[in-house]
Parts: C-alpha cells; sequence; structure tokens
C-alpha cells in the first residue's frame, strides 16, 4: 500500500506524456477494489450512518460505491481540486517526493488518488500527497502538464 | 536505567515540537526496563526509531495505561493538538499495525487515546478532526471487529454523559456500539453537536439505535425542541439523576410546547 510507499529515487526531468502512458497498463479492473478502498465511500446508507462502522457493519457493494475512471490533466489538477480530507503531513510529502514521474502518477488499484465529484470539481478522498507532488511538479516543470492523471470518482 | 515517565513526557514534548523522536531518545529507549519497552517498541518505531526491535519484548504483559499513552504519542505526531492533522492512509495503517502489534492490544486503546487527546488538546471538532475520527472508527472496525466487539466501551457512554466536546461527541457517535447506547447519551452527544454540520447525520442515526419509546422522543423534539430537552437531560445527568428518560412526560411535554406555539 503506498501513498508515500515507494522509496526509489527517479529522475527528475520532465515526463513525457507519451511514455507516461506505460505507467499503467490497460483499464483497471474495479470490480477487485479492496475494501480499505470501498471505506472511502462518502455517502452512508439510508440513514447517512456509515458503511463499515458499528451502526452499518457492511462495507458498500460496488454497485453503491459506482467506481469510474476520470482522467484529468496534470496541469489541470490544482484548479480541479476544490476539496481535501486534511493537510499535508511533512513526513509524508517528503517521501512521496522520492517517487520517479511515472510512479507518481501510476493507477494504484489497491490505493488509487480518488474523489467525489461534483460541478466538475473534485474533493479528495485518497492520494492527497501524490497530487499535491504532481501539481508542484507542473509548477515547477518537473513534470509535463499533458500528462494523463487517472482519478477514481466515486459516490 | 532511566526513569520511564521523565522519558516519557520528554518524548511527548519532542514529538510535539518535531513530530519524530531524535536519534538521542531512540538509542535512551533501550535503558528503560523491559516492561516500558515492550509497551512502547511499538509506538518508538512508528515514530522513526528504526534500532528498536520489537520482537524479543512482545511477550511481556503491557497495562492498558502504557498503550493508551503509546497511541497518544502516536496520534500527536499526526498534528491532532492543532485541530489540524495530517496524515495518510498509509500512515494510519501503520498506526493501526503497531497499536495493534502491542502485547494485549485492544482497538479501545486507540480510540481511548483519540478521545483523551481531543480533550487534553481542546480540539475543535474541525473538517479534518472530523475526517480522522471518522477513517479511524472505520478502521478500527472493519479490520480488527473481533477486537473491537470484544471491547467494553461503557467507559465511553460514561464519559460522554459527564462531559463532552463537539469533537469527543462525535467520537462516540461514531464509535459507541448502538446495542450499549443510552438515551442519557444520545442526548449528550446531539446537545454538544448542536450547531455544528454533524448534528442531523448524528440525529439520523441516534433514533435508529435507541428502543422506539425513546427514538419517538428525539424524533418528536427535532432540532429546536431539542435544545430546552437536552438542557433538561444534561441537569438531569449534572445532577446524577442515571434513571430513564420519562419518554411519556417529555412527550406531553414537546406537544404541550408545540400547541401553544401553533395557538400563538
Amino acid at each position: 500500500m503506498i501513498d508515500s510507499g515507494d522509496q526509489e529515487n527517479g529522475d527528475e526531468t520532465i515526463g513525457d506524456p507519451q511514455d507516461m502512458e506505460s505507467a499503467w497498463e490497460g483499464l483497471p479492473d474495479l470490480n477487485k477494489l479492496p475494501e480499505s478502498v470501498l471505506a472511502r465511500i462518502v455517502r452512508g446508507d439510508a440513514k447517512g450512518r456509515a458503511f463499515g462502522s458499528p451502526r452499518n457493519p457492511r462495507m458498500p457493494t460496488i454497485a453503491e460505491f459506482n467506481p469510474r475512471i476520470r482522467d484529468i490533466r496534470a496541469g489541470d489538477l490544482a484548479n480541479v481540486i476544490t476539496g481535501r480530507m486534511h493537510p499535508e503531513n511533512a513526513k509524508q510529502a517528503a517521501s512521496v517526493k522520492q517517487l520517479s514521474n511515472a510512479d507518481l502518477v501510476r493507477f494504484r488499484l489497491e490505493d488509487p488518488i480518488s474523489a467525489v465529484e461534483s460541478r466538475g470539481s473534485l474533493s479528495l478522498r485518497g492520494g492527497h500527497h501524490r497530487t499535491a507532488e504532481i501539481i508542484r511538479r507542473v509548477q515547477s516543470g518537473l513534470l509535463s502538464p499533458d500528462s494523463t492523471i487517472k482519478v477514481l470518482i466515486h459516490d | 536505567m532511566i526513569n520511564t515517565n521523565e522519558f516519557l513526557c520528554q518524548l511527548e514534548y519532542e514529538v510535539l515540537k518535531t513530530r519524530s523522536v531524535s536519534e538521542l531518545n531512540c538509542k535512551a529507549f533501550a535503558d528503560l526496563s523491559l516492561e516500558s519497552r515492550a509497551a512502547y517498541a511499538q509506538a518508538m518505531r512508528f515514530l522513526g526509531c528504526e534500532s528498536v526491535e520489537t520482537t524479543p519484548v512482545a511477550t511481556i504483559p503491557v497495562p492498558g495505561s502504557d498503550r493508551v499513552r503509546a497511541s497518544k504519542l502516536m496520534l500527536l505526531s499526526l498534528y491532532l493538538e492543532t485541530s489540524s492533522p495530517a496524515w495518510s492512509s498509509w500512515m494510519l495503517d501503520r498506526l493501526l499495525e503497531a497499536v495493534m502489534g502491542t502485547p494485549e492490544a485492544s482497538v479501545v486503546d486507540l480510540l481511548r487515546a483519540l478521545q483523551e487527546v481531543l480533550e487534553a488538546y481542546s480540539c475543535e471538532l474541525t473538517w479534518p478532526v472530523r475526517n480522522l475520527i471518522r477513517d479511524m472508527v472505520i478502521k478500527c472496525f472493519s479490520e480488527h471487529r473481533p477486537s473491537y466487539e470484544a471491547a467494553d466501551w461503557t467507559w465511553l457512554v460514561l464519559k460522554t454523559i459527564q462531559r463532552t466536546s463537539p469533537a469527543q461527541a462525535y467520537l462516540a457517535y461514531l464509535a459507541i456500539p448502538p446495542k450499549i447506547m443510552t438515551t442519557q447519551c444520545a442526548v449528550a452527544i446531539l446537545k454538544a453537536l448542536d450547531g455544528t454540520p454533524y448534528w442531523s447525520e448524528a440525529m439520523n442515526a441516534l433514533e435508529e439505535d435507541l428502543p422506539n419509546s425513546e427514538a419517538r422522543i428525539l424524533n418528536e423534539i427535532g432540532a429546536e425542541g431539542l435544545r430546552s430537552e437536552i438542557q433538561i437531560g444534561i441537569e438531569q445527568a449534572d445532577r446524577g439523576e442515571v434513571a430513564p428518560l420519562d419518554d411519556q412526560a417529555t412527550l406531553a411535554r414537546v406537544q404541550s410546547h408545540r400547541h401553544t406555539e401553533g395557538v400563538g
């Protein structure tokens, strides 16, 4: 599981968007999302009770989670993300900074960059440190703004 | 051998200042008693002391108070006392592993530590605090359900009735198993959450937990009327009157109040 994880040092050169395509191989199978990702669902059951909690012990089904992928230009992330669950943790940010461009944008089924969408804007539910690092690299010219970031959108 | 309490006070100060533990304190940890090392080894690893061994002391019994204190140190490393905690799913995974990797651990250790930090530092119920509470309860419950279900949560019910802040109330609402939720506790939670964005969420969930007659009270009272009714409940609690709420009398009072308002 990584929001930080890989400590490998990537080259800090600007990534070719075509090369970045190899960061994922085919479409991810969203039926295989782990419970830790399903737990990111924002809405609760009919009474609003949080899934996976004492009042509503079960996790949401895939249908309830309603996952879909949205491709977003790295250069658009800063404007599209309008909500976050928490601020960045300095230690985690330092760790994510060590990732190569390819690892940074790679779609991770076990821990995807994920968000809830509302009128085109995204409220992040996972991948806070990776998206912050992507935004920083685009701004500093280390990552192409045309790189595609696959974001898991869910309910 | 060094004094454990003094060492831990120094450690807490350092964590609050730097969010980690210095090499000096990592080394000093080796001079603690075997029992203390068993209690805090996992936390020290989480805080960045990679040299700390965890396996050799894993079979030593660890008192609950030490397990809670170790959990508090880890929570403070996430800036919780600022009411603007910063974490990641990866960090929460490691934190829960550290808590549950301590001898005789229970998920209660972490949630009790959370409750105590919220109180000790008067944490506000900000958006990040709300999210951390929610993530932790769901993680503890879904990943360690046997531990969660085996735990005694009565302390949290009693603590909530006695005194609770909005952040603590949000934790209580999410964490207390419905089967032990009482009307008095539900009222204390709703009173504390009054005026926050989470009042409706808690109200909808809590009324489901209670027997029909008591839930009807919450439902009948509604957002406005509840304020006065809660006050009655709190005053009862303050006087130490722990008898069940008189639902019929309460309903009569509310209906009478509504009737008067309607006529006016």
